[in-house]
This record gives structure tokens, C-alpha cells and sequence, in this order.
């Protein structure tokens, strides 16, 4: 019920900025700064994560699973960039772009605020839409998915958003073992991320 | 992609790094601790709020809201599809509980 709430909260949030914006009461010269204030907020969040990952000691946790664990990360990244070019050809996208918003896996915040600096405020809201859809489509299919025994595969659906908001939802329906999976699933994402769009993001014109 | 975007991204790694020192030093009971997830929740909604803001600010995007937003599901359910199927393929690699 937590999570449906933040997710609630985050489309409150998104819906009233975007009225605000729209009714023109906010000025031109606020809404010139909100590239700035965008980017500290973003930097805060980092350090956030940083602190996060760091309090549950994940070098000691990240030695003790092995290797067989990293298998689902990879299976998560290589999935989701096909679904991505399935993606851009249906919609005759340019395929660079697409790559970008696929290489979010989920983490909408960096995403979108990366995509609206360096490709334009449209990249940036579909960059926020397509991976806050995401989070959402993992919070609503995860239960089902759990009972008809395809736990691990409605996990792999939140891609990096099961270290955060939809861990607590995973641990609650499928309990602590696949609460470890998932973190563990979002923890190598969330490391991979900072890397991937950067770098997709300098193939694109 | 300027590089100056590419100094501001080489920027956000050394702040993860001091975000887990600190993290890996911290004892987890700490209020600072619990006062940090309050914060980072907090951050993540003026984000947003911020965002959407631009969003709003753009004639240009409300223009094609209704094509962002199609778009944007598409790509939200094929790459979740993706996702899904990969872990499906590997889950009986697992260890443990992930061999159900």
C-alpha cells in the first residue's frame, strides 16, 4: 500500500508541475533556473542512493552471491534493449534515442533529467513517462505474476526499481529470498545506469 | 553531448562514492540515517514537481502530450515484456528460491 501511495504522490507531483507550468503563473525567468535546480536535486539523490547502497554493505554482499546471480541483471538489460528496438521500429523512433530511454531501466528521475538537459524537454517527459510506467506496471503485475509462480521474471520487470520503491512490495508478497534477488537485480542496475545513458546518449545527433 | 555534459556526468560518480563511504561508516540506527531516506524522498518529489514544471512550460511538449504519452507506453510495455521474458529465461539459473 506504501508503494502505490509514492507511486500516487510522484504522479500528484508530476500532474501539478506540469499545471503550474502550463497556466503560465510561474515566470520565464523561475522555469530558466529549473535546468539548475533539476541537476542539484539530481546530485542530492546520488549522494542519497550512495549512502543507501553504502549502509547495507553491498562489496560484502556482492562477494557472497556469486556469479550465478548476476545471470538475471543481465538477462534484465539484454531484455529490455529488445523490447527497446521492437519499440522504435514499431513506432519508426530514431533508434539512438530509443536506446537512451531503454538504457533508463527504470530509474526515471536520472533519466528524464538527463534526457531534458542534452535532447529537450519532449525527450525528457517520455524519458520520465516510459520508465515511471515501468514502476507502475511492476507494482500492479507483481502479485499476479508471483501467484502464477513467475516470481522471478515479475522481479526482473522493475529493472532497477527494485532496490527502492518496488522492493517493499516484492518483500511483502514474495517474501525475504526474493526480496534479496530483487535487490541485488536493482542494486547492479542502479550501478550500471550512470554509465549506460551517458554513453548511449553520445551516439545520438 | 558537450563536455561539459560529460564533466557534469563524470561529476555524479565521486558523489555516489562519498554517498557510500559515508553510507558503509554510518550505523544504520542513526536518525541522520532515517532522516536521509525522508530527504531523499522529499528530493525526489520537488524533482519531479520540477520537471513536470518544464514539462508544462514547453508549448512544444504539451502539444504532443498525447503522442509522449503513447509513445511512452509503448516503450514502457515492450522494454517490461523484454524484461520479464529475460527473466524467465534465466530463472531456473538462480540460486535458491529463484529455482521455483
Amino acid at each position: 500500500m506504501k508503494d502505490i501511495l509514492i507511486t500516487l504522490e510522484i504522479l500528484v507531483c508530476i500532474v501539478s508541475g506540469i499545471f503550474l507550468g502550463a497556466s503560465g503563473m510561474v515566470s520565464i525567468e523561475v522555469i530558466s533556473r529549473a535546468d539548475s535546480l533539476a541537476w542539484w536535486l539530481l546530485e542530492l539523490l546520488i549522494f542519497l542512493v550512495g549512502i543507501d547502497l553504502g549502509i547495507n554493505h553491498i562489496w560484502k554482499r556482492l562477494k557472497t552471491v556469486g556469479f550465478q546471480m548476476l545471470a538475471l541483471p543481465i538477462a534484465v538489460v539484454i531484455g529490455s534493449f529488445l523490447g527497446g528496438i521492437m519499440a522504435t521500429l514499431l513506432l519508426r523512433f530514431p533508434f539512438m534515442k530509443g536506446m537512451c530511454l531503454t538504457g533508463g531501466l527504470g530509474w526515471y528521475s536520472l533519466t528524464s533529467v538527463l534526457m531534458d538537459k542534452w535532447m529537450g524537454p519532449e525527450m525528457g517527459a517520455l524519458a520520465f513517462l516510459s520508465n515511471v510506467i515501468r514502476e507502475m506496471l511492476t507494482m500492479l503485475c507483481f502479485p499476479l505474476l508471483h501467484r502464477l509462480k513467475l516470481t522471478v521474471p515479475g522481479i526482473a520487470m522493475g529493472g532497477a526499481t527494485t532496490m527502492d520503491s518496488t522492493l517493499i512490495l516484492i518483500n511483502r508478497v514474495g517474501g525475504a529470498e526474493y526480496a534479496f534477488i530483487a535487490f541485488f537485480q536493482g542494486l547492479i542496475i542502479t550501478l550500471i545506469v550512470p554509465f549506460l545513458v551517458p554513453f548511449l546518449a553520445m551516439f545520438c545527433k | 553531448m558537450t563536455w561539459q555534459d560529460i564533466l557534469n556526468i563524470l561529476i555524479l560518480f565521486p558523489i555516489l562514492g562519498a554517498g557510500l563511504w559515508i553510507g558503509h561508516k554510518a550505523n544504520p540506527d542513526a536518525t541522520w540515517v532515517k532522516g536521509s531516506r525522508w530527504l531523499g524522498l522529499i528530493g525526489l518529489f520537488a524533482l519531479i514537481f520540477v520537471l513536470g514544471l518544464k514539462i508544462g512550460s514547453s508549448p512544444k511538449v504539451m502539444g504532443n502530450l498525447k503522442s509522449i504519452g503513447f509513445k511512452g507506453l509503448t516503450f514502457a510495455l515492450l522494454t517490461t515484456l523484454g524484461s520479464a521474458l529475460g527473466g524467465y529465461a534465466v530463472m531456473r539459473r538462480l540460486p535458491g528460491k529463484g529455482r521455483k
